[in-house]
């Protein structure tokens, strides 16, 4: 690594970053980006600054936080009964979503045209009127729909490992 | 405000715990922690500033081994001493009834702890490997009556067994009756490119102000990365506000992979190693995430502690392992859970 003269950034070796390793970045990186080390060309980039995660913890400790989401999450779809025809982009399905959603302020944070299904986030103070609002809703442009609501969570990370959708061969 | 409005915005209870330690304290309760989650469907790791899977890890993934579904198994079987000698060393069988099943099978159980001021659940708990247990004991000749005449019970099974290297059965030919199908677990693989990553202070668990960011913020971040939720919203964005934590820096691309299946926490604890040896040599990356998904429909989740299964079904965990190796444990229940240990 060599620090510019001008910033005093400390910079590494472009192909030492792509393997996420410094070992061979402590080497110099010439002025025309080529590694003394591995040779390559790859140029220099910015190297992190190290941060002041040195020390370890002396003793384990604990915190508990209780209900302590602000938002609840919902991965739902929207199922359509009768026929196609009915194509929604996302902010089409935003729109539905506030119509239907006692004036809450809800975020589509993933939205599928092909499935019609997304994920929404709303405070948590208002989960159990946006579900039933969403249960309610019968019909869209005069066509019968209903809203799934496949699971719901107060941790977003829950979402992406539901094991209710677990498929063997 | 009036019951009835009052019930409508009730939160749904929910209990996030963090654990800060290191990973080579003696009194970490890391593996401890692992091992006791029995039930677990999705492992995945995130490795920022790397865009290619170290061979350390790749192996692991490789070895994580097969996992089994059996179908239509009488739950009297796994009761049998034959089976018991063969697999379970230690254990416990728990069964989680309704009023009705339980009252038809006629063996000693507790009401749920959630099942309101009229139980209409029960926990059957039965130590297989107690002495009290033996074959031609009272007990065992009663389990084995209630299960396989009084109220013969059938079910689809997952199975996996940690296998020390032992000879003799396995699940594979002890089943081949029951045609035993064997499953791999699915891994799939990503490279992440400019991700916003929230910046972290191994010793702020609670985050500080334009320094660093919380555990909480952390993980649901990792939620947002893991639903591949994008994060470069604006305030006036009409589909979502949804933003990264602050402080943050963008890095150039992380490694995701992802495996599902029926995993046990021995693989898991290897996972764990092997990114904690990610740090042997000097890295990039400030501090790489594993993240753990138990079955939804598990009767428990940590130990013994009864797992309400009737609502999300939530139980996760999720490490934070910084380039100390100090290390943060987040543990996440939904609704009708215990607190994790």
């Amino acid at each position: 690594m060599r620090c510019s003269p001008v910033t005093g950034e400390r910079r590494a070796c472009a192909v030492a970053r792509s393997l996420g390793s410094i070992a061979h970045a402590q080497s110099t990186v010439e002025p025309d980006g080529r590694c003394r080390s591995c040779d390559s060309n790859k140029g220099a980039v910015p190297l992190f600054p190290a941060g002041p995660n040195i020390a370890p913890t002396p003793s384990p400790t604990f915190h508990r936080f209780r209900n302590a989401s602000q938002h609840h999450y919902m991965k739902i779809c929207f199922v359509k009964f009768q026929g196609g025809g009915i194509r929604l982009n996302a902010a089409h399905f935003k729109q539905l979503i506030i119509s239907v959603g006692a004036a809450l302020p809800v975020d589509v944070l993933t939205y599928e045209e092909k499935t019609l299904s997304a994920i929404l986030r709303v405070p948590s103070s208002g989960l159990v009127k946006l579900w039933s609002a969403l249960t309610l809703l019968g019909s869209y442009q005069n066509r019968k729909c209903a809203f799934r609501v496949i699971q719901t969570s107060p941790f977003l990370l829950a979402l992406s490992g539901n094991s209710r959708e677990l498929i063997l061969d | 405000m009036s019951v009835p409005l009052r019930r409508l915005r009730e939160t749904p209870r929910h209990l996030l715990v963090c654990e800060k330690s290191h990973m080579r304290h003696e009194r970490s309760r890391h593996a401890a922690h692992v091992r006791s989650h029995a039930y677990n469907c999705r492992v995945s790791f995130l490795i920022p500033e790397c865009g290619i899977l170290p061979e350390a890890l790749k192996s692991v993934i490789t070895d994580i081994g097969e996992y089994y579904l059996v179908k239509n198994l009488s739950l009297h079987e796994l009761v049998t001493h034959e089976f018991i000698n063969t697999f379970v060393k230690k254990g416990k069988l728990i069964i989680s009834v309704d009023k009705d099943t339980y009252e038809e099978l006629g063996l000693q159980g507790r009401p749920s702890q959630y099942s309101g001021k009229k139980v209409m659940r029960y926990i059957v708990t039965i130590d297989l490997t107690d002495s009290a247990f033996d074959p031609d004991s009272k007990k065992h000749k009663r389990v084995l009556w209630a299960l396989k005449e009084k109220k013969p019970l059938e079910f689809d099974f997952l199975l996996s067994w940690h296998n020390k290297g032992a000879e003799g059965s396995t699940l594979m030919s002890y089943f081949s009756k029951n045609q035993i199908q064997a499953h791999q677990p699915k891994a799939t693989f990503s490279t992440l490119r400019n991700l916003q990553c929230p910046v972290l202070h191994s010793n702020e668990l609670h985050g500080k102000l334009e320094e660093s960011c919380s555990a909480q913020e952390l993980f649901e971040w990792l939620g947002a990365v893991c639903n591949k939720v994008g994060l470069d919203n604006k305030s006036f964005s009409f589909l979502s506000t949804c933003c990264c934590p602050q402080p943050s820096t963008v890095v150039e691309q992380a490694y995701l992979c992802t495996i599902t299946g029926f995993i046990l926490p021995e693989k898991i604890i290897q996972l764990l190693e092997q990114l904690c040896c990610y740090f042997d040599e000097p890295k990039l990356a400030q501090w790489v995430t594993l993240t753990v998904h138990g079955f939804a429909d598990s009767p428990v989740s940590w130990r013994e502690s009864e797992h309400g299964f009737q609502k999300g079904g939530e139980n996760l965990y999720n490490f934070v392992v910084f380039r100390n190796l100090d290390y943060w444990l987040q543990m996440a229940v939904g609704a009708n859970d215990d607190c994790p240990p």
